[in-house]
């Protein structure tokens, strides 16, 4: 049967509002379903007080004694429910204090969608597709409103980040489904016919493996993830859950044409003036800007804070190079630059890369490292460590703190090497944003990463980066040390000066065949993420495994 | 009737480096006077060893004496011994060196007596058992080692008065071991001690030998020459009748005696050296950075040679600076005598300029390699242009510890500096203490509130409050004339709250000219002020003359003259200006005033009326007091010219 309408129950979404890379799946995925011809529907929480997202109130319904209202907006041809009142309405998305009320009113909201989709002019849906644990008790929800309805969509259950949340049945009791509601579920080969709480029991009550166990087909985001990784989803859920289980990659919608274009539109005219150029400008042009110009001059809110409380904390570990506000002076000198991005969690491995950069710079004192990340409560130990290091590398090391839209997009365009340290990492878009940039990536071998990165050890000139193992410091500075090395001495040519610093033989004796080994390296970057990493490639894996959840569904 | 053979080994060397004035000393108390008592005995037996370096003194400056000397030694019964080319102590040199060295050293024997040497004379005895593949090679038979080699190895008395065989790799090499006690009582006891002592070894046939080895200089320089000369002609005359000790050569042994074996023997040397170098020679390449400094200057020389498929002249260079004497330390200078180790470096920098003058490959304007030049597995930066070398090591201070002018003739190294060690005899000298860092130049310090030259010059502990000094710069980047460093230090004046200041310091080379300029800049790195008291240290070593020598001085800002012995101290000062009569002057020039500290760099060294202070190096120390407010630098530029 093919697939016409598809629901996405989410907790961010990148219009609505983003925590982190979860925000980009569904309204990517969704966008580039509707050019597939589907109709696509975001459900989620606004997060914030009705009308604050730009939505246009459709109803106000009292679901279980809270009033809810139900706006809705379109984006990109996608269509967003966003309920708010009562918990829904508070705006740290995933506040510990608010997060169980949230996750039952909207099993509950959906509840009355599924009733009354009708009322708001949507389809019915033929699969609803649920993302990360928050959505789980919505997906019994489902289950349980339309028990008796005489139709059912495929359900399916897709985990970007497996956390093993606890589930209590009294959430699920919240949500207004019963412990002994009876319903069949398809488990290691075998239909079971179970209750709530059987169906929670065999879920050990982890919420992730209940969702697996209650979805028609369940996904995540790499095969590495679904089944290598030994904290990945089978290692940890359970091998009985491999038969229903299935990958959907993520995509970006960034293009280098567009990105460069981005670029040259916020900077032409200060590049011109920098450069001396009207235009040709090369990589090495841009990394000049950025570094000794661009860096050191953003705009006046920038770099934007999602925290004031955090970031005042912060602040006062920062001292030259660091500016008032959390703005950064300019680097003084030009060199080999590396950059990061990503939010200051354990899982990022950004302190990692912190304890690399003495040793890189050690071995290639002109290396730059810009750290472009987001700090979060939990990680300020990551942003003091950052902090500290920046002070006592002021040739080499430059953190911004927060959100600095001015320049992200030039910063990957400058660099030469992308840096993603992950402990784990169950996909790692900022290696396809990286990538398509024209970075290589020195990427911890776990999760996606190691899908979305060739390692030139292994592929020698169509490879895209360098894999190491997670959490040493050691291994990914001498690998950030080679590759950083490996494309300066391919732009400059200086092999006399470059080659005796990279260790790894495969790399030496690819810039020996061909200097120009650094630009074929990027090029292949590039095309790895424009032809295999695109919405629109994760828009044909989502519809399979949706006729999949159709065919198959109890 | 029992007798003992007896081998009386005379070592005659002088080190390459050495003062004309000393030459001169030494020739006239010593050298002449056994030449002339071995010609007044021509049926005596002697074994001689010249060394390389000596033989050459010889030609230039004594070559009457030479000629005498070479009709002595063809006319008489004695055995000359080769050795190494330039007395180069065998194990801390390159293979390939060995067999130079005792090739070279065999035909310059050859060349000024017409003998063919069979043994060799190993430089400090010191052993090494690979030894054997490249005295074969050579074309040596046999060498001379100490019993002591001997009896570590686990010999008996018996052995060591015999000559032995050793091996490595199937090539065999002869063995005649010296007998230590023999060497304490001849000549400082009576004859008749000596002869009792000898004839102890006293067999039927004669077999066991008893092999004195040693100085030449002990007849006539270590003690006064007409006593000495006393000494020598009676146990001569006393020998020449002896009925029980026969005086042979090694040669002359083995035709008789043969040799016993196999041995196998570890590396080593004779007691006293074994105690200094706690048990093997290379040790002291280890114990002092400065004579790491001068080997590996030799290894760096050595590939480029190579490299630069070099002319002999620069390869005759290069093996005279491997003369042993400035490598190490015993009890007496060595490592100590800057004249010797200036000299190493002399040899190496003319054989590095005559290879790159002759391939023409400083025709570009400059090169900089990173290597790791001191194998302490850091990479170095050398910078070489066409008329100077200079070498820098980031992580240690980033400091410039060699200095090469490459101008020809002019060949020194201007930072041929001495830190001062820890010597076993200095243990009870309760006010001094060994340097904390290497005394080289350009490295900076942050002196507490009033700390003076004297805790600098003495090291006072803790009057640098900063961790400059030895900081592991950051090599930040280099090209065409320049190198910059960088290093984030801390001011731990105030323990709880220390103050990071950047520095920024960049080396620039004038590319065809002769000047070093060092750009500074310190900044406050903290949001609060700083009153920090900034300095940059130099050790420079005004060159020695070998000929007259007369001590180097120096002029402080133009007006105060005062030879390198004395300090001086100023409030307010921009320039040295350092003279020597055997160079031209070196000016050292900061960019802006600032207070000068001068002062000699000077060693301890024992003597037998006591101690010694020995000068090696000039001291020159800018502090800049000042204040910065947050974010704000200072700035300064240090020049040395020359």
């Amino acid at each position: 049967m093919a697939v016409k309408s598809v629901w996405m129950l989410t907790f961010e979404a990148r219009p609505i509002v983003k925590v982190g890379g979860l925000g980009e799946v569904p309204p990517n995925l969704a966008a580039s379903l509707v050019k597939k011809g589907v109709e696509a529907v975001i459900v989620m929480p606004s997060h914030a007080p009705a009308g604050l997202r730009g939505e246009e109130k459709r109803a106000e319904v009292d679901i279980g004694g809270t009033r809810v209202i139900v706006g809705y907006r379109e984006w990109r041809g996608v269509k967003y429910v966003l309920f708010s009142g009562g918990p829904l309405d508070d705006p740290r998305v995933y506040a510990e204090d608010t997060m169980m009320d949230k996750v039952a009113l909207l099993a509950k909201a959906l509840g009355w969608l599924l009733l009354n989709y009708e009322k708001l002019g949507l389809a019915r849906p033929d699969v609803i597709h649920f993302h990360d644990w928050h959505s789980v008790i919505a997906l019994l929800k489902a289950r349980r409103e339309l028990a008796d309805k005489g139709w059912r969509p495929g359900l399916v259950y897709h985990i970007h980040l497996l956390v093993e949340k606890r589930v209590e049945p009294s959430l699920i009791a919240r949500a207004g489904v019963e412990e002994d509601f009876r319903h069949r579920v398809r488990l290691g080969g075998r239909v079971l016919e179970v209750t709530v709480r059987d169906a929670i029991g065999m879920a050990r009550g982890i919420a992730e493996r209940l969702g697996a166990i209650e979805s028609d087909v369940f996904v995540t985001v790499s095969r590495t993830y679904l089944r290598e990784d030994r904290d990945g989803v089978l290692n940890r859920l359970g091998w009985d859950l491999e038969e229903k289980s299935g990958v959907i990659y993520n995509g970006t919608d960034w293009r280098y044409r567009d990105a460069m274009e981005e670029v040259l539109k916020r900077h032409g005219n200060a590049l011109a003036k920098f450069t001396g150029k009207r235009d040709g400008y090369t990589r090495h042009d841009l990394r000049r800007y950025f570094l000794l110009q661009a860096l050191g001059n953003m705009p006046g809110a920038e770099p934007r804070q999602l925290d004031k409380e955090l970031f005042k904390k912060i602040q006062e570990w920062l001292a030259p190079p660091f500016k008032p506000n959390g703005k950064v002076e300019p680097f003084e000198t030009d060199g080999p630059l590396v950059i990061t991005t990503g939010r200051l969690s354990r899982q990022k491995g950004i302190d990692v890369l912190a304890e690399a950069v003495p040793r890189v710079v050690e071995e290639l004192g002109n290396v730059k490292f810009v750290f472009l990340v987001l700090p979060v409560w939990g990680g300020e130990e990551y942003a003091r460590q950052l902090a500290e290091l920046t002070k006592d590398y002021p040739y080499n090391v430059r953190t911004v703190f927060g959100i600095a839209p001015s320049i992200y997009r030039l910063a990957h365009l400058s660099a030469d090497v992308f840096a993603a340290p992950s402990r784990w990492e169950p996909f790692g878009i900022m290696a396809l944003e990286a990538m398509v940039t024209g970075n290589p990536v020195v990427a911890s071998a776990v999760g996606g990463l190691k899908e979305i990165v060739l390692d030139i050890r292994r592929h020698g000139l169509e490879g895209t980066g360098l894999h190491v193992s997670p959490g040493d410091p050691y291994e990914l500075a001498d690998a950030i040390r080679d590759m950083a090395a490996f494309m300066e001495a391919s732009r400059t040519g200086d092999l006399d000066r470059y080659m005796p610093k990279i260790g790894e033989a495969k790399l030496r004796s690819l810039l020996e065949e061909i200097v120009d080994a650094g630009e074929i390296i990027r090029k292949n970057a590039v095309e790895r993420v424009e032809k295999k990493f695109t919405w629109d490639n994760a828009a044909d894996m989502a519809l399979e495994v949706y006729e999949r959840s159709v065919a198959s569904k109890l | 009737m029992p007798k003992t053979s007896f081998i009386f080994a005379i070592h005659f060397h002088q080190p390459v480096g050495q003062l004309r004035h000393v030459l001169d000393r030494v020739q006239r108390n010593s050298y002449e006077l056994l030449l002339r008592v071995m010609r007044d005995f021509p049926e005596m037996h002697f074994t001689l060893h010249f060394s390389g370096p000596l033989l050459l003194y010889w030609r230039e400056y004594y070559p009457d004496f030479l000629s005498r000397l070479v009709d002595y030694v063809k006319k008489g019964n004695v055995e000359v011994l080769g050795g190494t080319f330039s007395e180069a102590a065998l194990p801390i040199l390159p293979s390939e060196d060995r067999v130079k060295q005792l090739k070279m050293g065999r035909e310059l024997v050859e060349e000024v007596f017409g003998v063919e040497p069979r043994g060799a004379w190993l430089p400090e005895r010191v052993w090494d058992p690979t030894l054997p593949v490249a005295l074969r090679e050579a074309g040596y038979e046999y060498v001379i080692l100490d019993d002591e080699v001997g009896y570590r190895a686990g010999l008996w008395k018996g052995d060591v008065h015999r000559a032995q065989l050793t091996e490595y790799s199937g090539v065999r090499s002869g063995v005649f071991f010296i007998d230590a006690p023999i060497r304490y009582i001849l000549p400082w006891r009576t004859q008749e001690e000596v002869f009792d002592y000898l004839k102890g070894f006293a067999t039927e046939s004669g077999e066991q030998y008893v092999l004195w080895g040693s100085d030449a200089e002990k007849f006539g320089e270590w003690w006064d020459p007409a006593p000495a000369e006393a000494w020598l002609r009676r146990f001569l005359d006393m020998l020449r009748h002896a009925v029980d000790v026969e005086l042979l050569t090694p040669s002359e042994y083995l035709r008789r005696f043969g040799y016993q074996g196999p041995v196998y023997l570890y590396p080593g040397s004779y007691d006293k050296m074994m105690e200094w170098s706690g048990g093997y020679f290379p040790n002291f390449v280890r114990k002092y950075r400065e004579s790491n400094n001068m080997h590996k200057k030799m290894l760096y020389v050595k590939e480029k040679l190579e490299q630069l498929e070099a002319p002999g002249e620069a390869w005759l260079e290069y093996v005279t600076g491997q003369c042993n004497d400035a490598y190490w330390h015993g009890l007496f200078g060595g490592i100590y005598l800057a004249h010797l180790r200036q000299a190493v470096y002399e040899h190496f920098i003319r054989a590095e300029r005559v290879a790159e003058e002759r391939r023409g490959t400083l025709d570009v304007a400059s090169r900089i390699i990173e290597t790791d030049f001191d194998y302490d597995g850091r990479k170095e930066v050398l910078v070489e242009t066409r008329r100077a070398n200079y070498y820098i090591k980031p992580d240690d201070g980033g400091t410039l510890f060699e200095l090469d002018v490459k101008e020809p003739g002019d060949e020194y190294n201007l930072v041929n500096t001495m830190s001062r060690y820890g010597e076993p005899y200095l243990s009870g000298v309760a006010w001094y203490r060994p340097d904390w860092y290497r005394r080289v130049s350009f490295r900076e310090h942050i002196w507490r509130s009033g700390a003076g030259i004297w805790d600098w010059l003495n090291n006072t502990p803790f009057v640098d409050v900063s961790d400059f000094a030895l900081g592991r710069y950051i090599l930040e980047d280099y090209g065409e004339g320049f190198v910059r460093l960088v290093y984030t230090g801390r001011d731990w004046s105030d323990h709880e709250n220390p103050k990071r200041i950047l520095l920024v310091k960049t080396y620039r080379f004038s590319l065809d000219g002769s000047v070093l300029e060092v750009e500074y800049r310190w900044r406050n790195m903290e949001n609060s002020k700083i009153k920090p008291r900034l300095s940059v240290e130099l050790t420079l070593t005004p060159r020695l003359s070998y000929e007259s020598g007369e001590i180097p001085w120096y002029t402080v800002d133009g007006e105060f003259n005062k030879n390198v012995r004395e300090h001086h101290v100023s409030p307010w000062s921009r320039s040295v200006v350092l003279h020597s009569q055997a160079f031209r002057d070196v000016f050292v020039e900061n960019e802006k005033h600032a207070a000068l500290w001068v002062a000699p760099i000077e060693t301890l060294s024992r003597t037998e009326k006591g101690l010694r202070r020995e000068y090696q190096a000039l001291g020159i120390v800018f502090i800049h007091e000042v204040e910065l407010e947050p974010g704000e630098s200072f700035s300064t530029k240090i020049k040395v010219g020359w």
